[in-house]
């Protein structure tokens, strides 16, 4: 009964952001939906037990996975909305954005949450795909909604290059289907049912589909060799769009890639797809490390240290450690929000990104610059700061494994750090003459100040319900806990 | 019909199916390209109805229904309409590859598919018929992805895409029927379609500038290595 009345609520808020003619209230019923995911995503965690089943064919699925995933996505696009009310007048004010596209804009918007819950939610693979396919349709939609040639093409390449490899998950999923029946049971993909017979599918078939199904959701997740979208996009788009894409729509691929690599993982043929998900991770960490070296431009920049990030956080799944990937995921998602919200000011103030043209930033923009140092101190992985910690466990997982291996990956991270810490002295210590200030609204500045606190407390402080969250999770998918 | 005559008469039209598949990619008259993407959907229904014929499952004749609707008459006036107002008509820029190169690398990629599958054929329980199916269904799949990454225009490049689809659609009613499921995937993909051309409606040109640029360099060193 509840879920129909947050669906209904959601349908509600659709119709009235396209009918009604307002910005400031298309803004708040997006804040509102938002902050009833949080809730209600809060509200199961405390009351209610898994799995929490809606229809009779278990088509959709609430296990405590999606819910932790629906928990980040919701807290991202509570404060994304937030920072959308200011960022969005300060794009018509400077004629980026028309004032036509505003419905747009916050349709999309809303749509792109109600489908990665859809993603989240989808116990049958097939819906999952399906979601997922939408989600890449709306965020392009939402990056090509600036007045710029660019944008068309960062988006169309975005379509292509995703849509493409989703093709070949959907193979992956037809051969899933077929190889299912191997187990003894009616052909399905309903991911619970496949759960409990994993040991017992055809392994060759298994890891044949887990190949095909990787395709496609590494190309959502921004996986080198797939990744060729990812910088674009990501630099064109607006900024709050931009953190839409980097946490949460990049999560969608990796949470496939757990859900998939949980089935195969029980089989002869585990460490198979476990080689190829390190492979695949450590090329990934390496080509994005080599290449923040020489970004000139900041959002870029960030991009790149997503697919650094979504590389190691493949490594992660790759050795087992599910426990710290998932306390990854949260943390990269914090620290990215805040990373690309404080680049969303700075672009303000300059109307550019890059090296060179930001000048005196310490003075002109003090809050953005202080979320920059905050945001890239912890996105290197330094003591304090979420990210540190399951770093360094997925590491010392990895050195179990292979102490070469570690080496390498250990290298290419520092490059990763080395080049981003290295460009950010470069921007905050450029002097010049300096232009106007900018006046920004107190509504951008907010999701920064958030951020900064809930990273400095997650960073020195685990919630033991967090930490029973995810223990449960890991071992629900057949992972050992900590 | 006996059912030898129906199997042959499947393996008659999905041979049909890849060679217009094959053809599309050196063709450079976009509406003869349209029109192929029409012709190639209407046999894909031609085969679900010769199924529908042996099988009597209901669903198979929704999914023929519905390819001949959405695809032989809704996408194709839909490219056709969206291909003039941007007033081009033919594409004849590739990118890595010429049409020769081309239609050769399908060649192989035909030649190789059929010996990797020998490995898994056993373990689908595939008779002669789905065997083919799948060989020829997941070469549409690479021959189409040939397509979108040598040519350069966005319209022949959504083709490659849609004729991409029609392979998995093929596979997956030989190795899988999901029946049910796509029905829904046909719907995302009109959406994704609709999105593309929406998109291209935002006002773009025809092609995606560089796309390209950064292989320009090893295709330049590759030329003056080659002449030399």
């Amino acid at each position: 009964m509840i879920y129909l009345i947050i669906l209904l609520f959601f349908i509600i808020s659709i119709i009235l952001i396209i009918t009604i003619k307002s910005k400031s209230l298309a803004n708040t019923l997006t804040v509102v939906n938002s902050l009833i995911v949080i809730a209600s995503s809060i509200y199961l965690f405390i009351q209610v037990t898994f799995p929490i089943s809606f229809l009779s064919n278990d088509y959709v699925l609430i296990d405590a996975l999606s819910l932790y995933e629906i928990l980040i996505t919701g807290v991202i696009f509570f404060l994304a909305a937030i920072y959308a009310k200011g960022y969005v007048s300060l794009l018509i004010k400077e004629n980026e954005l028309r004032e036509s596209n505003i419905r747009i804009f916050y349709l999309a918007y809303n749509l792109l949450l109600i489908s990665t819950i859809g993603v989240f939610v989808s116990n049958n693979m097939a819906l999952l795909w399906i979601f997922a396919e939408i989600t890449t349709i709306l965020s392009a939609v939402l990056i090509v909604i600036l007045n710029a040639k660019e944008n068309i093409v960062a988006a169309i390449k975005y379509i292509f290059i995703t849509s493409t490899a989703m093709l070949f998950s959907l193979v992956g999923l037809v051969f899933l289907f077929a190889a299912s029946k191997t187990a003894g049971i009616e052909s399905t993909l309903n991911w619970n049912e496949l759960m409990q017979v994993a040991g017992q599918i055809n392994p060759q078939l298994l890891l044949f589909s887990f190949v095909f199904i990787f395709i496609g959701f590494a190309a959502k997740s921004g996986i080198v060799p797939f990744h060729a979208w990812l910088p674009p996009s990501h630099a064109k788009a607006a900024s709050d769009v931009s953190v839409l894409l980097s946490s949460v729509v990049l999560n969608i691929g990796i949470y496939a890639i757990i859900r998939i690599y949980a089935l195969i993982n029980p089989t002869i043929y585990g460490h198979i797809a476990s080689n190829v998900l390190l492979i695949f991770g450590i090329i990934t960490v390496g080509i994005a490390g080599f290449s923040m070296l020489v970004r000139r431009n900041l959002k870029k920049l960030i991009a790149f240290s997503s697919i650094e990030n979504m590389g190691f956080i493949l490594i992660g799944i790759a050795v087992g450690n599910l426990f710290w990937v998932l306390f990854y995921i949260l943390a990269h998602a914090l620290t990215k929000a805040l990373l690309f919200f404080s680049a969303g000011i700075i672009h303000r103030q300059y109307d550019s990104v890059k090296v060179g043209e930001i000048r005196n930033v310490l003075k002109l923009q003090p809050l953005a610059s202080f979320g920059l140092i905050i945001g890239s101190i912890a996105i290197i992985g330094t003591p304090l700061f979420p990210i540190f910690i399951p770093k360094f466990f997925i590491i010392a997982s990895l050195a179990k494994l292979s102490l070469i291996l570690t080496f390498i990956v250990l290298l290419f991270i520092l490059i990763a750090a080395g080049s981003f810490v290295w460009f950010i002295i470069r921007i905050l210590t450029e002097q010049g003459n300096e232009p106007k200030k900018y006046i920004i609204f107190l509504s951008m500045k907010l999701p920064i100040i958030i951020l900064i606190i809930l990273l400095v407390i997650i960073g020195v402080y685990l919630p033991e319900s967090l930490f029973n969250i995810l223990n449960l999770i890991a071992s629900q998918l057949g992972f050992g806990g900590v | 019909m006996n059912s030898l005559l129906l199997a042959d008469l499947q393996k008659i039209l999905i041979v049909g199916m890849i060679l217009l598949t094959v053809i599309s990619v050196s063709r450079r008259n976009l509406i003869s390209l349209i029109n192929m993407y029409s012709f190639q959907s209407f046999i894909l229904s031609l085969v679900i109805l010769l199924i529908f014929f042996e099988d009597k499952k209901i669903i198979l004749l929704y999914i023929a229904l519905l390819t001949i609707i959405s695809k032989c008459s809704f996408i194709p006036i839909l490219l056709k309409r969206t291909q003039k107002s941007m007033k081009i008509h033919v594409d004849l820029e590739y990118n890595l590859f010429g049409p020769t190169t081309s239609i050769f690398i399908s060649l192989l990629i035909f030649g190789m598919l059929f010996f990797l599958f020998l490995g898994i054929k056993e373990q689908l329980g595939a008779n002669s018929l789905n065997y083919i199916s799948i060989i020829f269904g997941m070469s549409m799949l690479f021959i189409g992805m040939l397509i979108i990454i040598a040519r350069k225009k966005i319209i022949t490049k959504i083709i490659g895409y849609l004729m991409m689809e029609n392979g998995v659609v093929l596979l997956s009613i030989f190795i899988g029927d999901l029946p049910l499921l796509i029905e829904i995937l046909i719907l995302i993909d009109l959406l994704v379609l609709l999105a593309i051309t929406s998109v291209l409606g935002f006002g773009m040109n025809s092609s995606v500038e560089n796309f390209h640029v950064k292989l320009n360099p090893f295709r330049k060193w590759f030329k003056r290595v080659s002449e030399e």
